[in-house]
């Protein structure tokens, strides 16, 4: 089934969801079984399939990380996590402590901010949505760091330190460059390097 | 009943719903009958409360709509109206022929393509949504006269010929001059004596 999307009332002030109602909607059948999207404040926005460049990307990024994180911690790969009541996102990585997952097993995950090590969009088409409204969110909801990723010209956006809703530190970072993170100190990539 | 309201992801693909979706999250509880939206293309848009202003000059003319009234034709003030798999409007009063009303597969009333002969709206938060996004849609499906009142004011633009999205003639009215309209030839109404 092809899933209309819309922009018909930007601007006007649209009926915010909350995951609860998400939970409703699925559970009412409303929603297809693979329709994928991500409720940003109460809007639900469509996320839509990614083509070669992306997927290489995310692909490595995960194998990368998975072989140097710890026992206790997940890498997963468009992970569905609830950051507040009307936010339920699916990063491309999400590195996350496994413990999140010690709940209800009906419900979303629901990381507190130092259960998340770190966040990578890794982005082609949404570039935009990535450094603005993501990055946004993210800091809002205490996320340590994050990492957007040009998958087209490898460059990488490193953010850290949220405060309130932007960064004390946004760092961009060359193909050629190697990625770090503080989080998984084993950890280094070049996507230069990647074929 | 506080409903939050979102303008989180303007600009972004929004998941479009339908009548149907609408109609299964009533009947789940995850929207309230009474819900004062509207559905846009798909998205679903928040009314606002309604000011004296607006009120007064609603009910003036429903009453003189009322007293007008053709036996053939039937009057729905605030008559919420499905003009599309995706497009639900609550006019503030719309006027159609009594024959040309059916209920949708959604149990929303629909008007048969012709049968909407009227169409007003009372500003209320936005003269420009009324005007703009409301005027091209209320074109596109083919209503045959449609008012937009400025309710302080009490400036009425008549909008006339609906042809793709647009309207073959808009007339603007000031308080003083008489309303009229070939669907009610008994009506005739100056918003400048509402009192």
């Amino acid at each position: 089934m092809s899933v209309a999307v819309t922009r018909a009332a930007d601007d006007l002030p649209r009926r915010a969801f909350t995951v609860d109602d998400i939970h409703r909607m699925m559970e009412a059948g409303i929603f297809d079984e693979n329709e994928r999207f991500e409720l940003i404040e109460g809007d639900l926005v469509m996320t839509s399939p990614q083509h070669i460049a992306h997927e290489r990307i995310k692909n490595v990024l995960n194998m990368a990380l998975s072989r140097v994180a710890p026992a206790d911690v997940f890498v997963g790969v468009e992970t569905s996590i609830q950051l507040a009541l009307n936010v339920l996102v699916q990063p491309d990585i999400t590195v996350i402590s496994q413990s999140v997952y010690h709940a209800d097993p009906k419900t979303f995950a629901r990381p507190r901010p130092q259960d998340i090590l770190l966040l990578i969009e890794v982005a082609s088409s949404s570039i935009a949505y990535d450094r603005h409204v993501k990055a946004r969110l993210y800091a809002r909801h205490g996320v340590r760091e994050f990492w957007v990723i040009d998958a087209n010209e490898r460059v990488t956006w490193i953010h850290t330190g949220p405060t309130g809703e932007t960064w004390s530190s946004i760092v961009e970072r060359a193909p050629t460059e190697a990625l770090t993170t503080p989080a998984l100190t084993s950890f280094s990539i070049r996507l230069s390097e990647i074929g | 009943m506080n409903i939050a309201l979102t303008r989180a992801a303007d600009g972004l693909p929004r998941r479009a719903f339908t009548v149907h979706d609408i109609r299964r999250m009533v009947e789940a509880g995850i929207i309230a009958e009474d819900e004062p939206f509207e559905l846009i293309d798909g998205d679903l848009v928040m009314m606002a409360s309604k000011g004296y202003a607006h009120e007064l000059i609603k009910g003036a003319l429903t009453e003189a709509v009322v007293r007008a009234l053709p036996n053939d034709m039937a009057i729905g003030p605030e008559m919420t109206v499905q003009f599309a798999d995706a497009t639900l409007l609550e006019p503030d009063l719309v006027v159609f022929k009594r024959s040309a009303r059916i209920r949708s597969d959604a149990n929303f009333s629909y008007i048969a393509p012709g049968g909407l002969m009227l169409a007003i709206e009372v500003a209320a938060s936005s003269l420009t949504y009324d005007k703009g996004l409301k005027a091209r849609l209320y074109a596109r499906h083919g209503v045959r006269e449609f008012w937009v009142i400025e309710p302080n004011e009490r400036v009425t633009w008549v909008h006339t010929g609906p042809t793709g999205e647009t309207w073959s003639s808009i007339v603007e009215h000031g308080p003083d001059e008489a309303l009229t309209t070939p669907t009610l030839p008994q009506l005739s109404i100056r918003l400048g004596e509402i009192s």
